[in-house]
Formats: structure tokens, C-alpha cells, sequence
């Protein structure tokens, strides 16, 4: 459908990518180097976002954030990707009591609201970025599930799993050989979703203190340090990052369904 | 004056031509075939005729409304409103009645297309009710608006053939009553050889022939009726003779019951899909096993090729029991390759994500331990074998026609070099010229390898043109088995009768001829005594509510499951 968009968000993410790895080579400024004289000084031809009120240059520390918060989001969904999407192919495929207690915990925690339990999760685990990952995995891990159980379950008769099992495929073959591919185009799209919600999940955290700590850039910190500044004027110190984290959800979801385009193997000609 | 005159019609989508210059009339009461094979713009006709397309170019003059009734119609109908509302709706709208009326007048209409209890059937949803119904249902939605002139595309497509004669005698009565003209679009010659007063055979866009049946059958003009006349059954066709060979395959008791959800307090009920079934397939034979959807057969066939567990029973096949490994490990078990299916609709059966030589050559390299070139070799030879040409072996399958689908399902099968396979409603899909070129292929290749064939099938013709022998089932049981060539010419069983006198005749006999009346009962627990088709049996004596009848030896190698057979 709209090809430009798509190439637009692939190009975007893929950028969010190179700034991840390359990011704290290429800035201009030192993201931890304070220097009180040039504090809160607005957007400039030196400082392009600013500097806070330590005097760090705000474009530095924004784009030195995206490895860390990208770095949190790609393996917490990587993480819920892998158990998830096994967990529910398996449920959906061999059902029985696997499914019934699995379709318990996935209801357990689904009755949270899943902020709520990540901030609990990391509260109770300690306040590391390995714990981010896994609170931001865990809360992710419902849609996997019920994603491919639920697409499992639809498939679980067709006539190519019918087809395999006739073919010399057991269970784990059809699970993992013929029903988890067909739904790889559905599950790239959950996933990108998912990314960018991740960011943001990551980023809340650290806004509320659990997580990333200051100094270490990181959106949701640099946000919360620049949120007090909004009333007195200073915008620069909370937008750039707000701006920033917005920017990176936006292309994720849009990558999301450039993704779900190009694996569709119907619109292969 | 002519109730419909379509001049110089024609329809484009883009630059394709899908209707060209089809100039036909209909009379009053006359019924009008349109035939033709898939993609020789009937269907598009039809819709320009409704004006749900607009023409490119011609008039359409119609004296009155025009109705239309779907193919598909469970598909065709709102499935989140009851039937009855959704009748009631077009009423008010083209009759102006109020709520309570269209109610009314939506039940007499079901009552009047012959369902019954209406009143009750007018509340339920299309999906609580069967295919058969749902057409009525159809029609009836299409009487609401006093049509001059019903048009019906494919109505009884997936229809069991004997719910497809009362459907069609119901449409021929209701329109005959109404005196409204008819257009039947089908690909089957033969049935509307039967069912109309004319046919336009249409091929590319175009008609390319109109005539009455008896002048089509005996003087072709056009080419593509001539194909599609060859691709009828000719009639006095001999069912091949059974090969002697050793069995292949016995089976015996075999039953599949399905819990049903029950209630609190309540006795388990049982669904008896299969119900006891004994039989025996010979090595290089060709066995049929018809019946009407919903019958087991389907069941069976998955029991036998062991994709399902059956509840009791034994199947002894290449010197194993294999009714004793459970389904979950058949795949790996070492008559696997010897044992396949072509599992029904071609469509739905091949990976989407999957070439043809892939989904050829994914079951041989698990199933045979032939090393990479021997797999290859082994898929361009059997694609061969089914006529796929090898610029065909890299597509996808939502890239092959449906006919070209039911190769690489039947390919896929035979791959692996098995001794006997289970072919699931193989033609289906297909219309009647691919279903005759697909059915010569599956007895060529049955001659040539040697193959024993299970062939399960609604349609008693295609059994009739690759079958040997021939099992009727009913409700979960065999009723009747015996070599094809006598059960067609003299069935014992009432129920194979009312089946056999419910296909299409060629050449085609306007005749009345007795229908099976109503549907097979649920299979919930059905009545522990007592014949199972006593409900429907126009012979039915005080005998047959008593006690089952045992399928029994009747001579000639023949068996039947009568206490009265004909």
C-alpha cells in the first residue's frame, strides 16, 4: 500500500540501529562531561539540542541514550519472543493440561496492569538494567503466547499440517518446521509493536527511578532530569528525549507493518 | 414481449475483457443454463444482470425485480443475525411490512421452501444450520423481494447430490408457481442438461453456443462444449473389474466416538462418527466410499490413514497392527511411506510458504533415507508423472490453479512410493473438465504403480468412473459394499437407491424420480435400536424400528445392511 512510508520506517529503524552501535563515537560532545558555566543554555550551532542543567550537551547524551534503550527493548523481546512464541505454539498445538495452566498464569498476569507488575518485578529483583530486560520480558510474554496458541490452534487442522504428519513429521517438526514459520509474518509484526512499547516500558521505568540511574543517559532519565525545567521555561531539556523516544516508537510500529508486507509470502509474485 | 433481453453486454475490469458482446433472452417460466468452465464470465454475467457491476458497454432490459441465490450460502448469509430476521429485513425494506409482519411472513417463507419447523428455524443462526438449509434459507431470501426473475450461481456446489435434487426441484417449483424466468449458472452440463430449458455455453467472455439439451447432446457446434461433453460420464460407462490381489489393508470394528460438552448430572453423550466398520482393501484396487457430508467418512478415512486415534478396532496393514501406535507417533513408524493420503481441499493443504518441489521433496527426505540428488531426481520424476512442467516447480502455491493444486497434493502422496492411498474428496474443488482430466490421471497412475486406492467421495461419479467396488456409508456404518458395476445397476440398500437416483443423468431424462426426503439424524447418540436410516426409508417396515440389520453376505460378493433389500 504505501510503499514510501514503509521504506520510510525501515529506513528509520535501521538509522536507530547504526546510532546504537556507532552513537558514542560519532556525537560531538562528551555525554558525561558537565560544564556549570554553559548550563540550560538553549538549542544552538554548538549545542543542537541544548545543554541541561549540568551544562552536558543534551544531542550527545540523546544519542548516546538509543544504545542503551535499544540494547534494553531488542533483547527484552527477543527474550519474550523465544518463550513465548514456543510456550504458545506448544500449548496451541498439543493442548491439555500444559495449556490450561499456562492459560492460568497468562490470565494471572494479564489481570495486572502490566506497568504495575514490571515496577514490581524490578522493585523486588534489584535495580539493574538485566532486570529491566526481564520485567520488560515477562510483561510482554501474555501476547506471544496467546498470539501463537491462539494461531496454533486455528492451524493445528489444516490440510499442510495433515500433510506433514503423513510426510514423517512428528509433533515437534509441525510445531516448529511448518506452524511457527506461517505465522513468522504475524509474529514480525507483534514484535516490531512490541519494540516499541518495550522502549517506552524501559523508559517509564527509568522516569520513576527504577532502572537506568543518572548519569547514564538513558530517555527516560534524561525526560524525568528536564521534566522540572518545562515550568521554568528551559523545554529543550525534556522535549529532545521525548521527542526521541517518540520518534523511535512511531518507527517501530510502522516497521511493523512494512515487515508484515514483505513476508507475506501471498504477495510474493 | 421477453422478460429478460441482454444485448451487446460486456464488462471490463481494467484491460481484461471478462464479458464480451453476450446477447441472450428469457422467456417467462424458462429456465436458462449458463455453463461453462471456470472464469468464462458466468458469474460475472449474473452480476451485471443484478447491476452489482456496471457494464462496459450493452443494455439489460428486465420486465420485474431480479433475485439472486449464492453459491455458498452459509457464506452468503450475515452470520451474526438469525435467519429469520434476516428475512424479515429484506421484507420491510421491499415490501414495506412492519416488524411483526415481516416476522410472520419470514416463517411462511421458510415453511414454503420446505423447512421444517420454521417458526423455530426462523431464530437459529446460519451456522447451526447444515448446507441444505442455509440454501433454502437463500432462496428463501431471494422470494422475499417477488423477483421476476431468480438467477442462481452454483447453487448446490458442495452440496450433497441429494440435497441438491430437492434444492433445485424446489427452486423449479417455486419459480414454475410464480411464473418467473430462471438462469442456473453451473459448471456440470449434466445438470443443467437436466434442469433447463436451454443452455448458453460461455468460454473466454463469450457465448459461444446456445441450444436445448437434446440438440447440445447430439450436435455440437463449439469447441468448448465439446470439451465440456467430454468431460461428462458417457453413459453405459463400465466401472473398471476388480484385480485379484491379496488384501492390502483389513480393518476391523473400527469406531471413533467423540465426546459431546454434556450437562451437569447428565449421562455422557457420545458423537458415533465412525460406528463399527469392517473392511478390507485389495492390493491394485480401486474402493470407493460415498455417503452424504456429515456421514464419517471423512473420519474413517483419517482413522485408516492414522492421523486420528479410533476409539476400537484393528487395521492390519503391512504386517502390523497399526491401529495400536498411537496417531502422535505414526509419522515415524516404518509403514508410513507405504500408507498416504491426498488430504481434501487441494487449497488448504500445501504450505503456503512452500515451492512445489519443496512440498514434494520435504516428505520424501523424512520419510526415505535418500540422499539430496536421489530426492531430487525422485521429485522431478514424480512431478513429471503428474503432468506439473518444470517451470512449475519453483511457484508458489497461491501461483498454480486450482487444478494444478490437486497435482502436487496428489504428487506429494505418491512421492514416497506407497502401496496404498486415501484420497480424500480429490476433485472436490475442481470444475467438471479438470475433475476428468484429474480422475484420468489418478487411474493411470494406479494402473502403472500398482497402487491400491481408497477413494472417498460425495460424488457417486467420480466413483463410479475409478472404483471397482464401491461402500455406501450411512450414519457412521456401512450399509452397503459390492463390486461398482452391480451396485449402480441394481443397489439392494434403499438408501444407495435414493442416492443413485439422485445424480444428474446423461443423457440427460426429464423424469420424477423418487428423492431422499430430509437429512441423516444427528449422530448423538443414535436410537440403540432400530435401523438408523428407518427415519428416511421409503420401504420402512415395523421390523426396522425393532433391530439394526447386520451388514450381510447378498451373493456375488455383495453385502448388504437391510432387513428388506430391494
Amino acid at each position: 500500500m504505501n510503499n514510501r512510508l514503509s521504506l520510510a520506517a525501515l529506513v528509520a529503524v535501521g538509522l536507530l540501529a547504526v546510532l546504537a552501535v556507532v552513537g558514542p563515537w560519532i556525537v560531538p560532545h562528551d555525554p558525561l562531561a558537565t560544564r556549570v558555566a554553559s548550563s540550560l543554555q538553549p538549542p544552538s550551532a554548538l549545542h543542537w539540542f541544548g545543554t541541561d542543567q549540568l551544562g552536558r550537551d543534551i544531542f550527545a547524551r540523546v544519542v548516546v541514550a538509543t544504545r542503551i534503550d535499544l540494547g534494553i527493548a531488542v533483547s527484552a523481546v527477543a527474550l519474550s519472543f523465544v518463550v513465548g512464541s514456543t510456550l504458545g505454539a506448544a500449548c496451541g498445538y498439543l493442548g491439555g493440561a500444559l495449556d490450561r495452566w499456562a492459560g492460568r498464569v497468562v490470565d494471572m498476569l494479564m489481570a495486572f496492569p502490566l506497568f504495575v507488575v514490571a515496577m514490581a518485578l524490578v522493585a523486588a529483583l534489584g535495580n539493574t538494567v538485566a532486570n529491566i530486560v526481564l520485567a520488560t520480558a515477562i510483561i510482554n510474554l501474555p501476547f506471544y503466547i496467546r498470539f501463537a496458541r491462539a494461531e496454533v490452534a486455528v492451524r493445528r487442522e489444516a490440510g499442510y499440517v495433515q500433510a506433514a504428519r503423513l510426510g514423517g513429521a512428528g509433533p515437534w517438526r509441525v510445531v516448529f518446521g511448518v506452524l511457527l514459520p506461517n505465522l513468522a509474518p504475524g509474529l514480525a509484526v507483534q514484535m516490531s509493536l512490541n519494540l516499541g512499547w518495550a522502549i517506552l516500558n524501559a523508559a517509564g521505568l527509568s522516569f520513576i527511578g527504577l532502572g537506568v540511574r543518572p548519569p547514564a543517559p538513558e530517555w527516560g532519565v534524561l525526560t524525568a532530569e528536564g521534566a522540572p525545567f518545562l515550568i521554568s521555561g528551559q523545554w529543550w531539556v525534556a522535549v529532545f528525549p521525548g521527542l526521541a523516544l517518540m520518534g523511535a516508537v512511531f518507527a517501530f510500529n510502522l516497521a511493523g507493518d512494512a515487515l508484515r508486507d514483505l513476508l507475506d509470502p501471498r504477495r510474493r509474485t | 414481449m421477453n422478460l429478460l433481453d441482454v444485448a451487446g453486454l460486456a464488462v471490463r475490469f481494467g484491460p481484461v475483457d471478462a464479458v464480451a458482446d453476450v446477447t441472450f433472452t428469457l422467456a417467462r417460466g424458462e429456465t436458462l443454463g449458463l455453463v461453462g468452465a471456470s472464469g468464462s464470465g458466468k458469474s460475472v454475467t449474473a452480476l451485471a444482470i443484478m447491476g452489482l457491476v456496471v457494464p462496459a458497454a450493452g443494455t439489460v432490459t428486465l420486465q420485474g425485480r431480479p433475485a439472486m441465490v449464492f453459491q455458498n450460502a452459509r457464506r452468503a448469509l450475515n452470520p451474526t443475525r438469525s435467519v429469520g430476521r434476516q428475512i424479515a429485513d429484506v421484507l420491510r425494506r421491499h415490501q414495506g411490512l412492519d416488524r411483526g409482519a415481516a416476522r410472520a411472513a419470514a416463517i411462511d417463507l421458510l415453511a414454503r421452501v420446505g423447512l421444517a419447523d420454521p417458526a423455530r428455524r426462523a431464530a437459529a443462526f446460519p451456522f447451526e444450520l447444515s448446507g441444505g438449509m442455509c440454501q433454502r434459507v437463500m432462496i428463501a431470501l431471494a422470494l422475499a423481494t417477488r423477483p421476476a426473475l431468480l438467477i442462481a450461481d452454483e447453487p448446490t456446489t458442495g452440496l450433497d447430490t441429494t440435497v441438491q435434487a430437492t434444492i433445485l426441484d424446489l427452486m423449479a417449483a417455486l419459480a414454475r408457481e410464480r411464473g418467473a424466468g430462471t438462469i442456473l449458472i453451473t459448471h456440470d452440463l449434466a445438470l443443467a442438461a437436466e434442469r433447463c430449458d436451454r443452455i448458453a455455453v460461455m468460454d473466454r467472455g463469450r457465448i459461444v453456443e446456445v441450444a436445448t439439451p437434446a440438440a447440445l447432446f447430439a450436435d455440437a457446434q463449439a469447441t468448448a462444449t465439446r470439451a465440456l461433453l467430454a468431460g461428462l460420464p458417457r453413459a453405459g460407462m463400465m466401472p473398471p473389474r476388480a484385480p485379484a490381489g491379496p488384501p492390502l489393508m483389513v480393518a476391523q470394528g473400527i469406531a471413533k466416538l467423540y465426546p459431546v460438552a454434556r450437562r451437569w448430572f447428565a449421562r455422557p453423550s457420545f458423537l458415533h462418527a465412525v460406528d463399527g466398520v469392517d473392511l478390507t482393501l485389495g492390493q491394485g484396487g480401486a474402493t470407493g466410499l460415498v455417503g452424504e457430508s456429515g456421514c464419517g467418512k471423512s473420519t474413517l478415512a483419517a482413522v485408516l490413514a492414522r492421523l486420528i486415534d479410533p476409539t476400537a478396532g484393528r487395521i492390519d496393514f503391512a504386517g502390523h497392527d497399526i491401529a495400536a501406535v498411537p496417531a502422535r507417533r505414526a509419522p515415524r513408524a516404518p509403514w508410513r511411506p507405504r500408507l498416504q493420503m491426498v488430504v481434501q481441499d487441494a487449497v488448504d493443504s500445501l504450505d503456503p510458504r512452500l515451492t512445489v518441489a519443496q512440498a514434494v521433496a520435504a516428505p520424501l527426505r523424512r520419510l526415505t533415507g535418500l540422499s539430496g540428488r536421489e530426492v531430487q531426481a525422485r521429485v522431478a520424476e514424480i512431478l513429471d508423472r503428474v503432468q506439473l512442467s518444470p517451470e512449475l516447480h519453483g511457484r508458489l502455491p497461491h501461483q498454480l490453479s486450482g487444478g494444478q493444486q490437486a497435482r502436487v497434493g496428489i504428487a506429494r502422496a505418491l512421492a514416497p512410493r506407497p502401496g496404498l492411498v486415501i484420497l480424500d474428496e480429490p476433485t472436490a474443488s475442481l470444475d467438471a473438465a479438470l475433475q476428468a482430466a484429474v480422475l484420468g490421471l489418478l487411474d493411470d497412475l494406479r494402473r502403472d504403480l500398482g497402487l491400491g486406492y481408497l477413494l472417498i467421495s460425495h460424488d457417486l461419479d467420480v466413483v463410479r468412473r475409478l472404483c471397482d467396488r464401491v461402500m455406501v456409508m450411512y450414519l457412521g456404518r456401512i450399509v452397503e459394499a459390492g463390486p461398482t458395476a452391480d451396485i449402480f445397476a441394481r443397489p439392494r440398500h434403499p438408501y444407495t437407491a435414493g442416492l443413485i437416483a439422485a445424480m444428474p443423468q446423461i443423457p440427460p431424462a426429464r423424469r420424477a424420480r423418487p428423492h431422499l426426503a430430509g437429512e441423516a439424524p444427528s449422530p448423538i447418540d443414535p436410537p440403540g435400536h432400530g435401523c438408523a436410516f428407518a427415519g428416511r426409508c421409503p420401504a420402512v417396515q415395523a421390523l426396522c424400528r425393532q433391530a439394526a440389520p447386520p451388514l450381510a453376505g447378498a451373493g456375488d460378493g455383495r453385502q448388504v445392511a437391510c432387513h428388506f433389500p430391494i
